[in-house]
């Protein structure tokens, strides 16, 4: 089915779910984004949002408050999710972990956390790109990991932990990735970063 | 709005810009023009030029305003000082405070607030050049930021405003026209449904010259519409068969 | 107002190291040479209402100019000189760390460097600006409005304000009321085009032109607006680190020349 873009009060065919609602029986769409129906289900996929948490998200946070037995880390949301951890953090620390628990409140709960190494760095992204920087069975992610050589760790709140053999090599790594997020709804993506990556 | 009701606004059906009464003035819309903001728009209408940019969901401060329930919507309409005729002081004065209170109204129902319990939603607003019709052309903005910012709501919130001038109903009325017209009437409604979310007016209508009023500027939010439409969908128009993009 | 979110600080903190390292290796992320400027486009006459105003995009920062003009009473001490104010707006759309209020000390210094490099290069001829002495003289009101912050909002504004300033025209003025809708085609009487330039030290690199990671990441900076004939006529240094006095030295050189050629190719 051919995909199309809708926009906020498109009328669109389905029974609603994430990013559409239910105007007296008609399924309508929230956002901006992209539109199919698949198995009677209206699927809009957003082209822009900030990160919305859900219940085992893999993210990538950073340590802002330590704490006695835990620590409050930002994890791109408007506040700061909590970890209860034995583990001892220190400010700015870079972090990955599992979203736990999301209230009703959104406040976030996480767990299985585990520091990064030292000296890399972290860069955003909006989080409903991610899914393109990782890629089908994170093909894209693979790609850039091998033409770079940096270790990257994809957060699904849009941030990206990467480490490299040089800064020069992050720097690379860096862009390609932003430019995987500016161009994530054009086809023949994969083959243009290939590219992009071996002519530097 | 001195409401002297000059007789030489309107000459052989033509206004003083060379529209017909009915006729809304140009009005062009480009989505997503800052790196920093969310979303943004850059609108003109005539010869007005705003720029919205929206920030958020994040964190609400001051704290005390939190709600628990849902995001705090904040809504803040600002001249530039160079944007009309006598220099405007930087800051707010009354007029823009109360500019963005009644477009805060307007857009609260339609956004889902309840998605972002504790947050806050902040849309801003610049007036860069004023002639007339500069909240309308605000609010227009703004829901176009909004949309682009990601930010979920049930609709494109749309303005516009009809006027009484040379004893004759019209559409979108220019500076000149404000001036020497007889009465303004900004509106703004929800396109899906003709919910009216905002409505002011300044000066005086008869029952029938406001039911005239009303659906002129119905009518002129609905054209305005399909342009923010366009302008959200032109950004993303090179989207092809995203075959690869997977949850 | 400027208050630091807990967002914004915790990811430039992480990535300062980063772009340290980058910029100590000898490159920019815009693979710029050190002692040049981003790719910079004017639009004047933006807001063709007021009497002289200009757009412009430096890299990825956005800044509006706008000029008026009005006729007031001048100042005790030079009753035969017409007045120039400049202020600036730090908006909320330019950035998430600003925040609506009053203007904060970065706003406030913003306008004062930008106002130095016009008023001490003797851009405006003051005199000529007078209408009456000692009762009425016009005074030019300079508003920079800062619309999308990538760094250097210091010279961004200040090329702006200068080509706003060289495009202005005075309003119709008659029977003592200014009448905005009606531009004469007289211009500013001006004598100079000065063109500010700053420099951002990172570690021991200097930088012109600093992209907002750059800011982010540096110990110090220096503005040095320079005048037509090659003169440096105003100087701002700013940030807690330091300069030696070579640097100092070899930036001035470096801005007569960064000034020489945006005067050239943007500013005639």
């Amino acid at each position: 089915m051919a995909r199309v873009i809708v926009v906020p009060g498109d009328d669109v065919a389905g029974k609603p779910s994430e990013f559409t609602y239910n105007d007296a029986g008609k399924t309508v769409s929230s956002v901006v984004g992209i539109y199919d129906e698949k198995e009677g289900v209206a699927r809009v996929i957003p082209l822009n949002g900030r990160y919305d948490p859900h219940i085992d998200d893999y993210v990538v946070g950073i340590v802002t408050e330590p704490r006695h037995g835990g620590a409050r880390v930002d994890v791109n949301t408007p506040f700061a999710a909590y970890l209860p951890t034995p583990r001892s953090y220190n400010f700015g620390d870079v972090i990955t972990a599992r979203v736990k628990d999301v209230d009703e409140v959104k406040s976030v709960i996480l767990w299985e956390d585990r520091k990064v190494p030292s000296s890399g760095t972290v860069i955003e992204v909006s989080p409903v790109k991610v899914p393109r920087v990782i890629g089908k069975k994170n093909s894209m992610v693979d790609l850039l990991k091998q033409l770079t050589g940096c270790d990257m760790l994809v957060g699904k709140n849009g941030r990206i932990w990467m480490k490299g053999p040089s800064d020069a090599a992050v720097a690379r790594a860096e862009k390609a990735v932003l430019k995987i997020a500016a161009e994530a709804h054009t086809p023949g993506l994969t083959e243009r970063i290939k590219e992009y990556l071996s002519k530097e | 709005m001195s409401g002297k009701g000059k007789t030489d606004l309107i000459v052989n059906g033509k206004r003083l810009d060379g529209r017909k009464p009915e006729e809304l003035r140009p009005v062009k819309i480009q989505a997503g023009v800052l790196k920093r903001a969310d979303g943004s728009c850059y609108l003109e209408w005539g010869e007005n030029k705003v720029l919205a940019a929206v920030f958020g969901p994040r964190e609400c401060l001051p704290k005390h305003e939190q709600d628990p329930y849902r995001a705090r919507l904040l809504y803040r309409y600002n001249m530039a000082p160079f944007s009309v005729e006598d220099r405007k002081r930087p800051g707010p004065d009354r007029r823009s405070q109360e500019i963005s209170k009644v477009s805060r109204e307007a857009l609260e129902r339609v956004v889902f607030l309840e998605n972002f319990p504790k947050a806050s939603i902040d849309v801003f607003v610049e007036v860069l050049q004023a002639d007339a019709g500069t909240r309308c052309a605000g609010l227009t903005a703004a829901s176009v930021a909004l949309a682009d910012a990601g930010i979920p709501m049930r609709d494109i919130v749309v303005a516009c405003a009809a006027g009484k001038v040379d004893n004759e109903i019209v559409l979108d009325v220019n500076k000149i026209e404000d001036n020497d017209g007889q009465a303004d009437l900004p509106i703004a409604i929800l396109p899906r449904t003709g919910e009216v979310l905002l409505m002011q007016l300044d000066g005086i209508l008869a029952p029938e010259e406001y039911k005239r009023a009303l659906q002129l500027a119905v009518e002129g939010c609905m054209k305005v519409n399909e342009l923010q439409r366009n302008a959200l969908r032109e950004k993303y128009e090179k989207l092809a068969d995203a075959g690869e993009q997977k949850e | 107002m400027i208050v630091m979110e807990i967002n914004e600080e915790i990811l430039w903190s992480v990535k300062r190291d980063a772009i340290r390292a980058l910029i100590e290796a000898g490159k920019r992320s815009d693979n710029r040479e050190w002692n040049q400027f981003r790719a910079i486009e004017l639009a004047p006459d933006f807001v063709r209402k007021a009497e002289g105003s200009c757009f412009i995009k430096l890299g990825n920062t956005q800044v509006l100019v706008g000029v008026k003009f009005a006729v007031g009473v001048p100042y005790p001490d030079t009753p035969e000189s017409g007045t120039l104010m400049t202020s600036a707006e730090l908006v909320p759309i330019a950035s998430p760390i600003f925040r609506a209020g009053p203007p904060d000390e970065d706003s406030i210094e913003l306008a004062r460097v930008v106002d130095r490099g016009i008023r001490e290069s003797k851009m405006i001829d003051f005199d000529a600006l007078c209408i009456t002495p000692k009762e009425e003289v016009w005074s030019v009101m300079v508003d920079l409005h800062v619309l999308d912050h990538d760094g250097n909002l210091l010279d961004a504004a200040s090329i702006a304000a200068v080509r706003a300033l060289l495009d202005a025209r005075f309003p119709k003025y008659e029977d003592k009321k200014v009448i905005y809708t009606e531009k004469t085609k007289k211009k500013l009487p001006l004598k100079d085009v000065p063109v500010s330039s700053t420099f951002a030290k990172v570690g021991s690199a200097l930088l012109l032109d600093p992209l907002l990671e750059e800011e982010k990441a540096m110990d110090a900076r220096v503005t040095i607006a320079t005048t037509h004939e090659g003169n440096i006529c105003a100087i701002q240094k700013g940030g807690s680190g330091s300069f030696t006095l070579e640097e100092c030295e070899k930036l001035a050189s470096e801005a007569i020349k960064a000034g020489k050629e945006i005067r050239k190719q943007h500013l005639k």
